[in-house]
């Protein structure tokens, strides 16, 4: 008997592992069980890469089908210690070692996505200063009822103390026996197609730095986010920088392409909400919401960025899952409030754009909205624009000068009914060919004799 | 539709330009957070301006920024400027606003719109209390008086209680998500849209100050200092009040506003209600103000021996003796 069965002041409370595996990869897709450990990959090569803005040695290669799942970069690798202490430990370990702005999560997000995708997992790698191998039979280990929860390294497969060479370190994960929902998905080309684009989407800053990320052979290729800057328009730019963390936002217009518009959020380097048109970043509608109008079509041209960045990426306001933001941390409450502000901003111009172009104004008389189409041939990549040497200051500058609304007062519209005869009369007498032409010649006819 | 300034003369609602004269008096006392000339004050000046040269001429300030939204009548609006330091600026307030650069200069904002409560309202509260320096002051005036069932045929009108009607076009203006559920079932009659009203402008700035104050290492605070209701034609609620942090403190202290007996830091309105006198009346009643007994009445009749012997009715005369070094002299005159 243990000692715990002996002690009756105490309820026993400790999990078991089918039901905290099972609880684990519920809240979790298996494209988002993914993207953690490409997160996971970027972390590592960042943490070698002698320049975090330089990656172009850098490479992250996915095969999925359905018999098997592998994920295989070329960083830094995991050390064996780290490995023994941190990495599989489930939760935050107090002690845990985190690269500086790093994007995985050591505490919860590996674990968690090695269980979504499969049963039998190998682990392969080679860190500067040792190289194991692991393997996990999640079967069989959750079998094992002791109360201590650990892997083994594989025998004869670990050793420390070793000099490795930079070429050669990395990891590599394998992944068998996929889980019901793996084989399915990774039968789908459909799915396989979603999760270049998505990944691609998530870590093009990454890409546009030189990492390459190949998917079932097909090497993805980086969006480009952009911002129009130039005589005409600049965009509105805040910050605020300390020690340990960084917010940039910059908002601005960039071409009309509908599906594009809205906020983009990252945080070190990995987009977290992209082209948001929704209340988690501004579009709460003005009737009892906190934000603007809802997004609609005036709206399209609307583009809003954020940065964070944090040495620790436990300061980052992103949900657990990476898919949206903690709407309640306090960082991100007050940085909405400024995208809020810089939205209204841009909508000054954005609004007007509108109205110029209302009650038939002339093309040839829409002198705003024909400068601001010459500016939007020409958007500029956004690292390059924050990168720009003019000034930028937290107002959203366009050439106001230009708008040139038609005037509400240009013209009066009347209208009143007569009986069927009398207006027959009126237009013989007229000779008049229809309505409004028999409306004009009356009116003239008082206007000329009577004024 | 033609806008209320084509409507009124501005300059002859005696209450609102009573109103404007405590409020520049009030303003005065910033001095002791700022220079006078530091600060920017930003207003909805029509075509009139009568605001723009009040404090220009009484508080020196130079840095004055109209907002218009019916760029269409520019002309008579630039025609219009008294002084060739006030800058307008065309469009919608809640996206004018936000491109003032409030975080640069100390800010004296008075929206006076037209209009009843409306949604776009808290859009600018929102961006004037995330944005504004601490020292800045906000004000705004909207119409409060109460809706009135449209005149509609006898077999429509039975859709809608007065009571019904009223919820519904408070809804229509704000959206119910805003509307403070204690209110929904009240009679939004005068008086209650004055309630409902200040509770959801003060929630508003309550709410845009937590998330401002989330990330400052010096909080800010908001202290009410205006609550007006007064009536030309229909019933204005004027409220504001100035936003510091704990570095002002002293100096806010000092401005001693409470001094002026016609500022509110609650939710109890001072009421300007001038009554009308002729000038032989306002001369007579100026020679006996300040009373030192206060307008005090013993027996129904005045303790001021002089006012007792002025033939105008005691609540006008008490009324007058509140305001009447704000009191307006309108007179016909070429000028």
């Amino acid at each position: 008997m243990s000692q715990l069965e002996l002690d009756l002041t105490k309820v026993k409370a400790d999990p078991s592992k089918d039901f905290f595996i099972s609880m684990l990869v519920k809240d979790i897709t298996l494209r988002d069980a993914i993207g953690d450990l490409v997160d996971n990959a970027v972390d590592a090569i960042k943490l070698k890469s002698p320049n975090p803005e330089n990656l172009s040695n850098s490479k992250i290669t996915i095969t999925l089908n359905n018999q098997s799942f592998s994920i295989k970069d070329n960083g830094f690798g995991m050390e064996a210690e780290v490995a023994r202490k941190y990495a599989f430990n489930f939760g935050k370990s107090s002690a845990r070692v985190l690269s500086k702005k790093s994007i995985g999560q050591f505490g919860i997000g590996m674990k968690r996505a090695f269980f979504k995708l499969g049963a039998d997992i190998h682990i392969k790698s080679i860190a500067p200063t040792s190289q194991f191998e692991l393997t996990i039979d999640v079967n069989k280990w959750q079998l094992d009822t002791g109360n201590e929860w650990h892997f083994e390294f594989d025998k004869g497969k670990l050793s420390e103390n070793t000099s490795n060479a930079e070429s050669k370190t990395g990891l590599e994960v394998v992944i068998k026996n996929l889980s019901g929902d793996s084989k399915t998905s990774f039968n789908d080309e459909t799915f396989i197609d979603k999760l270049q684009k998505e990944i691609a989407l998530e870590h093009m800053l990454n890409i546009n730095k030189g990492l390459t990320i190949i998917i079932n052979g097909y090497e993805l290729t980086a969006n480009q986010i952009s911002l129009v800057n130039d005589e005409n328009i600049r965009p509105s730019y805040w910050e605020k920088i300390s020690s340990d963390q960084a917010i940039k936002i910059i908002a601005g217009i960039s071409e009309k392409n509908a599906e594009d518009g809205g906020w983009y959020i990252f945080c070190n380097d990995r987009l977290i909400v992209a082209k948001d048109q929704t209340a988690q970043t501004v579009w709460t509608g003005t009737k009892g919401g906190d934000g603007v109008p809802k997004y609609h079509a005036q709206y399209h041209r609307f583009r809003g960025y954020v940065f964070f960045e944090a040495n620790d990426s436990g300061q980052l306001p992103w949900n657990t899952t990476k898919t949206g933001m903690d709407m309640d941390s306090p960082v991100y409450k007050n940085v909405r409030s400024k995208m809020i502000t810089m939205t209204r901003q841009v909508m000054e111009l954005l609004d007007k754009l509108k109205e110029e172009k209302e009650k038939g104004n002339p093309t040839d008389s829409q002198t705003l909205n024909k400068a601001i189409e010459k500016s939007l041939n020409s958007p500029k990549p956004v690292i390059e624009v924050l990168n720009t040497q003019v000034v930028l200051d937290n107002k959203f500058h366009y050439p106001v000068a230009l708008f040139n609304p038609v005037s509400k007062s240009k013209s009066v519209r009347i209208s009143y009914q007569v009986s069927p005869e009398r207006f027959e009369a009126v237009k013989q007498s007229l000779d008049a060919d229809n309505v409004e032409e028999v409306g004009l010649k009356t009116f003239d006819y008082y206007y000329n004799n009577e004024i | 539709m033609s806008s209320s300034f084509e409507k009124i003369n501005y300059t002859l609602r005696p209450n609102k330009s009573i109103e404007r004269k405590m409020m520049c008096e009030a303003f005065n006392r910033l001095s002791f957070l700022d220079q006078l000339n530091n600060f920017r004050y930003v207003g909805m000046g029509s075509p009139y301006f009568a605001d723009f040269i009040l404090f220009h001429k009484n508080l020196g300030i130079t840095d004055l920024i109209s907002i218009e939204k019916e760029e269409a009548k520019r002309n008579r609006f630039e025609f219009n400027k008294p002084y060739s330091c006030i800058d307008i600026k065309y469009g919608n307030s809640s996206t004018i606003i936000p491109n003032l650069e409030l975080d640069r200069k100390k800010t004296i904002m008075w929206l006076d719109y037209d209009d009843k409560v409306s949604d776009f309202m808290f859009a600018d509260i929102d961006t004037f209390f995330a944005n504004a320096l601490p020292g800045s002051v906000f004000t705004l005036s909207i119409n409060v008086e109460e809706d009135f069932l449209p005149n509609m045929q006898d077999s429509d009108r039975q859709q809608f209680s007065l009571k019904e009607h009223r919820l519904n076009q408070l809804i229509k203006r704000i959206g119910k998500d805003r509307l403070p559920n204690k209110f929904m079932n009240e009679n939004f009659n005068t008086k209650n849209s004055i309630k409902v009203c200040l509770e959801m402008f003060n929630r508003q700035i309550n709410t845009t100050l937590i998330a401002r104050n989330l990330q400052l290492p010096i909080k800010i605070k908001y202290k009410q200092i205006f609550n007006f209701v007064y009536k030309d034609n229909a019933t204005i609620l004027t409220i504001g009040g100035i936003i510091y942090d704990r570095t002002q403190k002293s100096k806010i202290d000092k401005m001693c506003l409470s001094e002026l007996d016609f500022l509110r830091s609650d939710e109890e309105s001072y009421k300007i209600s001038a009554p009308n006198l002729t000038f032989r009346e306002i001369k007579a009643l100026d020679k006996a103000l300040p009373d030192k007994h206060n307008s005090e009445t013993e027996k129904g009749k005045f303790k001021n021996k002089i006012l007792q012997a002025i033939p105008v009715i005691p609540t006008d005369i008490k009324s007058y003796a509140k305001i009447y070094r704000y009191y307006p002299n309108f007179a016909e005159a070429l000028v």
